[in-house]
């Protein structure tokens, strides 16, 4: 779609912000209109990194699954947690990616758990390995106009 | 507009049947909290001889909200505290019947010509009064914990609990929020929740009441930094007091983008001013844990606004706006309070 998507949802909520709500009287208005400014900004930030960012999340915890599998005690953990790490992403669109994601990251708070538990030293690589990415997952989501 | 101006008119007519001649005006909605609709308005009525006017605030209950709660435990907060050291507007009256206005709501008196905005504090003239503001908002904070709720006439408003008890009756409620109403998984959340049951707080030092919802956005001040009311009670309840002081000290709250909590001060300063008025202690590991549960606290919340905003009738873009703004950033602050953030 040209122009692109990112760049007319920025400058619609820069024209909301700048040209229509100062032509609106009661506050209360102001303030909804304000805040669809912020969602388009917000919808412009993430648009083109969607798909990216979900792929490549996708893809890390597959892989760590695939690391993560020899210190998994509990035998029907270590089944879910190896038929995850074997899947792939074919349908790209963001639904799509969005429940891979989920089914990864509610398999991920299970091994977290379960690791937790074990006091191996292979259990405590792969806790470190969660921690990281679980640091990484906030980078690749964070936005621009975020306090933190 | 007019139609709701009319039953509020009918409304008032019943409460003060004294007056004559009572009439509403100048209905506008603003902004005024997640949980309820809030309207400020006129009303003009005779006593005797006198036209008198008074502006006044209409808080109704919506379809569905941000925050389930409990407006008679929220006027009785404000009824309580007014008139005391924690400066709260006056409230009027509370009505749980719907026929008159459609849903419950209550009505209290307008403080009006202030400022609430997180956005606003940071700009002239209210930038130059931070360490005022900071001052006052935790000392105010500090009185909370201090007063007895007992002496209040709180005790039998809100629901009780023990003092080793504070810190799981929360953790508890918000999980089971966690539980029903998110709409994907909450991996860092979920492993903040395991740390903090393996590592329980000290006792409270005392059950105090807790606002709930204490932050930079929920007071009403000045241009000359003075701060005339605490708004937003409606998630108010006993419990532990570090649990207001370490939703205060939330990263997301931080609308000035750097260290300082609420956009005001640092946060090792705002705990010694309201260790100072509360004549209360925040031993540092106990308020980590109340730190890190205002994440749980806070995700609950956003979670359940996005769950409301997909499933419910309220499309008020708020909710939207707190999930997607606020979710990645609450995260991080707990990574941050859990020494995991890198």
């Amino acid at each position: 779609m040209r122009p692109r998507v990112e760049t007319v949802f920025q400058t619609m909520a820069m024209d909301l912000i700048e040209r229509v709500i100062p032509a609106i009287g009661p506050s209360y208005h102001q303030g909804t209109v304000g805040m669809i400014a912020t969602l388009l900004a917000i919808v412009s930030e993430e648009w083109d990194r969607a798909a990216s960012r979900r792929i490549e999340e996708n893809n890390r915890l597959r892989e760590m699954f695939k690391q993560a599998a020899p210190a998994i005690n509990d035998p029907a953990l270590r089944s879910r947690i190896f038929q995850l790490a074997k899947t792939a992403d074919h349908d790209f669109h963001i639904t799509a990616l969005e429940n891979n994601n989920s089914a990864l990251r509610a398999a991920l708070i299970a091994l977290h758990a379960h690791v937790e538990t074990q006091t191996s030293t292979e259990a405590r690589k792969v806790e470190a390995a969660i921690w990281h990415e679980l640091a990484k997952s906030t980078e690749r989501r964070r936005l621009m106009s975020a306090q933190f | 507009m007019a139609a709701l101006e009319a039953s509020l008119a009918e409304y008032i007519q019943l409460k003060m049947p004294a007056a004559a001649e009572n009439r509403v005006d100048q209905l506008a909605q603003i902004s005024g909290g997640a949980s309820r609709q809030t309207y400020r308005f006129r009303l003009s009525y005779r006593e005797r001889d006198d036209m008198r006017e008074r502006r006044l605030i209409l808080r109704r209950d919506p379809s569905a909200s941000l925050i389930d709660t409990d407006r008679k435990i929220e006027f009785a907060a404000y009824k309580a505290f007014f008139g005391t050291s924690v400066p709260v507007p006056e409230v009027l009256w509370l009505e749980d019947d719907p026929r008159h206005l459609g849903s419950p709501f209550f009505i209290g008196v307008e403080m009006a010509g202030l400022e609430t905005s997180p956005s606003r504090i940071l700009m002239e003239p209210y930038a130059a009064h931070h360490q005022k503001i900071a001052e006052q908002k935790w000392s105010i904070l500090g009185a909370i914990a201090a007063h007895d709720p007992a002496k209040l006439g709180l005790v039998g408003v809100m629901e009780p609990v023990a003092p080793e008890n504070c810190w799981k009756r929360e953790l508890d409620y918000w999980e089971g929020v966690l539980d029903s109403d998110e709409l994907i998984p909450q991996p860092i959340i979920r492993a903040a929740i395991r740390w903090m049951r393996r590592n329980p707080p000290r006792p409270a030092q005392k059950v105090s009441v807790v606002h709930g919802d204490y932050r930079t956005g929920n007071f009403l001040f000045d241009e000359q930094g003075r701060i005339h009311g605490i708004l937003d009670w409606e998630m108010a309840h006993l419990g532990d007091p570090l649990e207001d002081l370490g939703w205060s000290l939330n990263r997301v709250w931080c609308w000035a983008h750097d260290d300082r909590r609420g956009g005001l001060i640092a946060r090792e300063d705002a705990i010694k001013i309201w260790e100072r008025a509360s004549g209360l202690k925040a031993a540092p590991d106990a308020i980590h844990w109340w730190e890190l549960f205002a994440t749980v606290k806070g995700q609950g919340i956003w979670v359940s606004s996005a769950h409301a905003w997909e499933t419910g009738a309220n499309k008020d873009p708020i909710l939207v706006l707190s999930s997607w703004a606020l979710m990645n950033s609450q995260d991080r602050a707990a990574l941050e309070l859990m020494g995991r953030l890198g």
